[in-house]
């Protein structure tokens, strides 16, 4: 059982579109002895959302694409890195594929806990949660924590209505990997500096593992 | 661990080393990743004294990108050398940072890391600076010897001999290659030490790999070899080398940072026991082998991890291994 300030975790919010998947979640959690509140919607804000779970749970697992039949108006990266803030162990769980990554990396630094519907089970399902609680107490884990270094930009290109897209390199990660963000993801400060060559700063969890699992935040200038 | 002593850092395929010496930090080479960067936040070290770069290869370079602009950590003095040929954009990214920190923090850097350099005294702790020589250095990467020989970047890789209260402890070689150790061996240096960190993390040394072992090890005489190397990456060591080393000191103790495929083609579940406490690379996904290595000098020294605890492990969980 993972606690929280001290007190075990007894409910866990289920949020879901898919009533299938919520009571497949459900399992895992009732299989450690916790409450699953499989959560129906429909949601009309992030707001709404994270004052249900306040309410009822202690934790939460969300799926990423939350709009689909109306269910909610907001996804569920949105929804986890809301929860983080409020200090509540939220797990990302989601079939995604790489454009959904684009749109999760700029809450990621918020989202410890990123799984495939296949890597969760009762025995991930708390080792995910307590990476949750382990942050909150400023404890990273290597492949977590934040790191300022530097920024490359390899590329900067725009796509009618998808707006400015940056290609970064973390040289210190890995030399040969582009990230691609989006500029107006980025404090405005460095607008200008986005040009192919500029070095900019930023803070990252270098330890990151997948590509998927970087973090960009703090950006600097030096 | 406290006390004067040398740490050689897992950090997968590539070299990190960190000398302390009487309260002072110096570190040899940094690899990639973020183990160095874990070793000085988790060993309180908030300045540095030297870093020296062996060569411009990015597996001995990309962790010392990561200490500067982490800002976690004061670094007093810069050693390397130049090399136009590496065209690296890490190469670049890091002269970018050095130039920064040289304007703007006072960094000394100083592109000198030759056999003409006067042995750098740390406490009672001494860095001999065997190779390149100055003439090696300044034709450089992309041109050839004087017979012909191509110099390469890893030919010029710094020879770094850590002798600690007058005795040689141990000899590190970056990724030198046969016509660097050629044109060292050529020159009559003494590169005895009892530990030697083997070239290039037991791979290809740009000729018969075998003859290149065995001239190394006959020279230095180790009683222990490492090999820095990260699982599943360029097959290192090769077999050939390990071999020869073994074929020269039939007792000589090899360990590699992490557990080569050919020597486990699994990986086992169970938390290994004999591994130091010092962060390693390989540690969360159970790759290491010997993990992290620390030399302790002086009276109570010696290496670690311990070889009988190290052996076990190997009998236990390497059957293919090429080390025994």
């Amino acid at each position: 059982m993972v606690s929280l300030n001290g007190n075990e975790i007894q409910r866990v919010s289920v949020i879901d579109d898919d009533p299938t998947s919520r009571d497949g979640y459900s399992l895992f959690v009732e299989e450690l002895a916790m409450e699953a509140l499989k959560e129906g919607g429909p949601f009309s804000s992030v707001t709404q959302c994270v004052g249900r779970v306040l309410a009822s749970a202690q934790a939460a697992i969300s799926d990423f694409k939350l709009r689909v039949k109306n269910y909610a108006t907001f996804n569920g990266a949105e929804l986890v890195a809301s929860l983080y803030e409020k200090r509540v162990p939220a797990i990302l769980c989601t079939r995604f594929e790489w454009a959904d990554i684009d749109q999760i990396r700029p809450y990621r630094a918020r989202i410890p806990s990123l799984l495939r519907p296949d890597e969760l089970d009762a025995e991930s399902l708390p080792l995910a949660l307590e990476r949750c609680v382990q942050e909150f107490r400023s404890e990273f884990a290597q492949t977590r924590r934040p790191w300022k270094a530097l920024i490359r930009i390899e590329d900067v290109h725009s796509e009618p209505g998808q707006g400015t897209s940056i290609d970064v390199c973390v040289p210190s990660w890995s030399n040969n990997v582009m990230i691609r963000l989006r500029q107006s993801e980025l404090p405005a400060w460095t607008h200008a500096r986005l040009t192919q060559n500029e070095r900019v700063y930023a803070e990252v969890n270098l330890g990151a593992e997948r590509p998927e699992d970087l973090y960009f935040a703090n950006w600097s200038e030096s | 661990m406290t006390g004067d002593r040398l740490v050689l850092l897992d950090v997968g395929h590539g070299n990190a080393a960190v000398l302390h010496a009487q309260g002072h930090v110096c570190v040899i080479d940094a690899g990639p990743g973020t183990t160095l960067l874990e070793y000085i936040r988790t060993s309180n070290i908030s300045s540095i004294d030297l870093a020296i770069l062996s060569h411009a290869d990015k597996d001995h370079i990309a962790g010392l990108l990561g200490l500067l602009t982490a800002g976690n950590v004061a670094i007093k003095r810069v050693l390397l050398n130049t090399d136009s040929e590496k065209a690296s954009s890490t190469w670049a990214d890091l002269a970018h940072e050095l130039e920064l920190h040289w304007k703007n923090q006072g960094l000394t850097f100083e592109v000198a890391l030759t056999a003409q350099q006067s042995p750098i005294a740390i406490g009672t702790t001494t860095l001999e600076i065997l190779a390149p020589t100055p003439a090696l250095a300044m034709m450089g990467p992309g041109s050839k010897t004087h017979n012909g020989r191509r110099i390469t970047s890893n030919t010029i890789s710094a020879v770094i001999r850590i002798v600690y209260d007058g005795q040689p402890v141990s000899l590190l070689t970056g990724d030198l290659d046969a016509v660097g150790l050629d044109e060292l061996l050529g020159r009559g240096v003494t590169v005895t030490a009892p530990l030697l960190v083997f070239p290039h993390h037991g791979g290809g040394s740009g000729t018969r790999s075998a003859d290149f072992a065995t001239r190394l090890v006959t020279a230095a005489t180790p009683t222990s070899v490492v090999f820095s190397v990260g699982r599943g990456r360029h097959g290192n060591p090769q077999r050939e080398i390990v071999d020869a080393v073994r074929k020269v000191g039939p007792t000589t103790r090899i360990v590699c940072t992490q557990l080569a495929e050919q020597c486990a083609a699994e990986l086992s579940k169970g938390r290994p026991t004999h591994l130091t406490s010092v962060v390693a690379h390989g540690r969360e996904g159970n790759r290491c082998c010997g993990g992290t290595v620390v030399l302790r000098f002086g009276k109570g020294g010696g290496l670690f991890p311990r070889q009988a605890a190290h052996v076990e492990f190997i009998k236990l969980k390497a059957p293919t291994a090429m080390c025994q």
